[in-house]
């Protein structure tokens, strides 16, 4: 069976690009948002394996939506992302409903599967 | 000049006592000494005090000492001056007396009992000589013709009618004075005036019916008593109600003046009484005793004039320690009690110049009512270049010494200016203070947005192509020819490194993870990138302002990017406290130590921003010892 992934990015080449890596990796990408309120309602509405999801969102952060997605789609494993670094964002890496966390100059498919598993 | 002139005076005054003790004119002797004491004050005061009436007085009562005696000559042109002067030094002692130090009768009551001392001078002395012979009065040895004036030598006849005429005529003068006083002053002393005049107007009759009537010599003595009694009672509750200044002025002269006037009005009421009544003889004893007190009080009243007047200028010294004592700058209610106290009236206040009010405020901060002429206070105003400064109000009795008054007056408007600088300084100083918070607020402020704005904009764009590259360079062999896969590869790699840079750049500009997380994460995520082992300690439980966050940070940033380049560490330490208000953060390292904050930009830019925070930092190093950075930040 073919994992799902939802893609969350306030920036349409990131998302573009993200899908692509995804589906080259195997998943089948079922829907894009572009910010935490569309997230949160895609997640409960699509129940994706895996969202991809962009912490700095224009109106909240990624830390939160983890969260949310946590309460109402708990099989749905979150990977963070950012085109800052690790160090930026300290101890809340390790916050609820998050999987696992890859710099956006570091993704790619190997290292998503590496966090969630294959396809 | 002023030595001689008091050498003179005192050789003078020995000279007198000695020959009045010895000479069998000893009464006459004594009454010149005292006219020399009167006159030789009075020139000084005079001399000392060109504007005070008290010099011109003292030396009118002298001359008037002296004129009294003049009858003991027997030459008739002296005789007939000293007979109608004999009283006269009265009007301008009782003046002396109730005006002294200001030469300025106050109160109706006073003018009233010197208006009256001057007519009886003029009824008793002068209009009294005109029906005065003395071969009628007991003078057998009195030539005749010694009295230059007398016009009628029928003494009942005369005395009688000339009496009336001269009382009446006095009368007529005293009212037409009062009328004219009536148009200028108020109703109450209108009033008082016409009662006062009219009271002597009565009196004058009555004595001289009563006089003439039973026989006595020609003497008003119960005016003279009554009006020595009326200056005992004035000059008591002068003193009485005086301010602590002027009290201090007055307290010397008091008991001689009451001395004298008791012993004057006894002489007095003694001789009515010898007169009235032939049954009652005083031991000559007590008559000696009375008079001796008359004329060593006479004699010495001059001195406690100047006495008094020494003790306002006795206060001159302390102007010295009062320049020394405010020098200290203080605030406008201490300015007010040192003040006070240096010119000892309790009583003065100190009240600022508002520019906004437009008035004077006192030490309440509430508007100050500056008093009226005539209330017994005054003001003394300060001034910078014909700006009110500020305003003293104290007792008139200050305005007495005029030096002394202006030399506290400049003083204290050394203080006042220097404190109106001083709080435009300060004034300053907050708004500069205030203006580099804010600017420095403003500047992180733009950092941030900075940071954000590379971090939404470019790095967003430039990683979407980093991707794509990557994403290109996986495609299959038969889609990328060999060499284009290198040239991606290649390009994806540098294009990583660039954004690398880039994300570092953006961070120093400004840390997200501190807006975000607080300074421990920040400072937690700045140890783990340091090149160098680097412990954090933070010991902080919440989250501080924004400034002082910020301002912490990059000491520890600065510090720690010191180490790496400079100190040849083998690891740092960064400890972040926050004892009694302040937070402290103390960066250290174990590196070759040697650091000086006047050589680089690095350390300055640090001392400033913590500086615009209200923080300082210190800087401790030794060499081989290494360096320890500490910045205390206020952030209650």
């Amino acid at each position: 069976m073919v994992r799902t992934a939802l893609v969350v990015d306030d920036h349409d080449g990131f998302r573009s690009t993200a899908r692509r890596l995804l589906e080259a990796a195997g998943f089948e990408v079922v829907g894009e948002a572009a910010d935490a309120a569309a997230a949160v309602a895609h997640a409960v509405r699509l129940h994706p394996d895996v969202v991809l999801l962009d912490i700095q969102l224009p109106d909240g952060d990624g830390f939160a939506v983890a969260e949310r997605i946590a309460i109402d789609s708990p099989a749905s494993l979150v990977v963070l992302t950012s085109s800052r670094d690790r160090s930026d964002y300290g101890a809340r890496l390790n916050g609820v409903g998050v999987q696992g966390f890859i710099a956006k100059t570091d993704l790619s498919g190997e290292r998503i599967v590496a966090l969630v598993g294959a396809a | 000049m002023r030595r001689s002139f008091q050498v003179l005076i005192g050789a003078a005054a020995v000279i007198a006592a000695y020959s009045s003790w010895s000479s069998p004119h000893a009464p006459q002797l004594r009454w010149i000494l005292t006219g020399f004491s009167y006159i030789g004050v009075g020139l000084w005061v005079w001399h000392r005090r060109p504007e005070s009436r008290t010099g011109p007085l003292l030396i009118i009562t002298g001359w008037a000492v002296w004129s009294s005696i003049a009858e003991a000559t027997r030459v008739p042109l002296f005789w007939t001056l000293g007979s109608a002067l004999e009283a006269s030094w009265l009007p301008p002692l009782a003046f002396l007396m109730l005006s002294f130090p200001s030469g300025k009768l106050t109160s109706t009551a006073q003018r009233i009992v010197f208006w009256l001392c001057v007519g009886f001078v003029a009824v008793a002395g002068v209009a009294g000589s005109f029906v005065y012979d003395p071969r009628d009065f007991g003078c057998t040895n009195c030539q005749p013709r010694l009295n230059l004036i007398l016009v009628h030598s029928s003494p009942d006849y005369v005395r009688y009618w000339g009496g009336l005429v001269v009382a009446a005529a006095f009368a007529v003068g005293l009212l037409g004075y009062s009328g004219w006083r009536a148009r200028r002053g108020s109703r109450n002393e209108r009033r008082v005036f016409l009662a006062g005049a009219s009271a002597f107007v009565v009196a004058a009759t009555v004595t001289l019916l009563w006089t003439s009537a039973v026989r006595t010599a020609f003497r008003v003595m119960p005016i003279a008593v009554v009006l020595l009694l009326a200056l005992v009672v004035m000059i008591v509750t002068r003193w009485w109600r005086a301010s602590a200044p002027l009290q201090r002025v007055l307290s010397p002269m008091l008991f001689p003046a009451v001395a004298f006037c008791l012993a004057v009005a006894a002489q007095q009421a003694i001789g009515g009484l010898l007169n009235l009544w032939t049954v009652f003889r005083p031991s000559p004893y007590i008559f000696r005793l009375i008079t001796d007190i008359a004329v060593f009080a006479a004699m010495s009243l001059p001195l406690t004039f100047l006495l008094g007047l020494a003790r306002t200028r006795a206060r001159h010294l302390v102007v010295r320690d009062l320049v020394v004592q405010l020098g200290e700058l203080p605030p406008l209610q201490e300015l007010e009690r040192v003040l006070s106290r240096t010119l000892r009236d309790p009583s003065l206040a100190v009240g600022r110049w508002d520019v906004e009010r437009g008035e004077y405020v006192d030490t309440a901060g509430q508007p100050m009512l500056l008093p009226t002429e005539g209330s017994g206070r005054s003001t003394t105003l300060l001034e910078r270049e014909g700006n009110p400064l500020a305003a003293i109000v104290h007792d008139d009795a200050l305005l007495e010494d005029d030096g002394l008054l202006s030399s506290v007056a400049t003083a204290a408007r050394f203080v006042v200016e220097n404190e109106g600088l001083q709080a435009e300084v300060r004034a300053q100083l907050e708004d500069v203070r205030a203006s580099r918070a804010r600017i420095v607020a403003a500047a992180q402020e733009e950092r941030r947005r900075l940071e954000r704005d590379l971090h939404d904009g470019a790095q967003q764009r430039l990683v979407s192509v980093c991707l794509d590259l990557k994403l290109a360079a996986s495609a299959g062999e038969h889609e990328v020819p060999p060499q284009t896969r290198r040239l991606l590869v290649d390009a994806s790699t540098e294009l990583e490194r660039a954004l690398a840079e880039l994300r570092e750049l953006a961070r120093g500009i400004h840390p997200a993870v501190l807006t975000d997380e607080g300074l421990g994460p920040a400072l937690r995520s700045l140890a783990d990138r340091s090149r160098l082992p680097t412990e954090v300690d933070f010991q902080v439980g919440e989250r501080l302002g924004a400034q002082v966050e910020a301002a912490a940070y990059f000491v520890a940033s600065e510090a720690l990017a010191n180490v790496a380049k400079h100190a040849k560490a083998t690891r740092a330490s960064v400890a972040v406290s926050r004892p009694n208000g302040h937070l402290v953060i103390r960066v250290e390292d174990d590196g070759v130590g040697g650091a000086d904050p006047e050589r680089g930009s690095g350390l300055r830019g640090l001392i400033d921003r913590v500086g615009a925070v209200d923080g300082r930092l210190e800087l401790t190093t030794t060499p081989g010892g290494g360096t320890a950075v500490v910045a205390e930040i206020p952030c209650a």
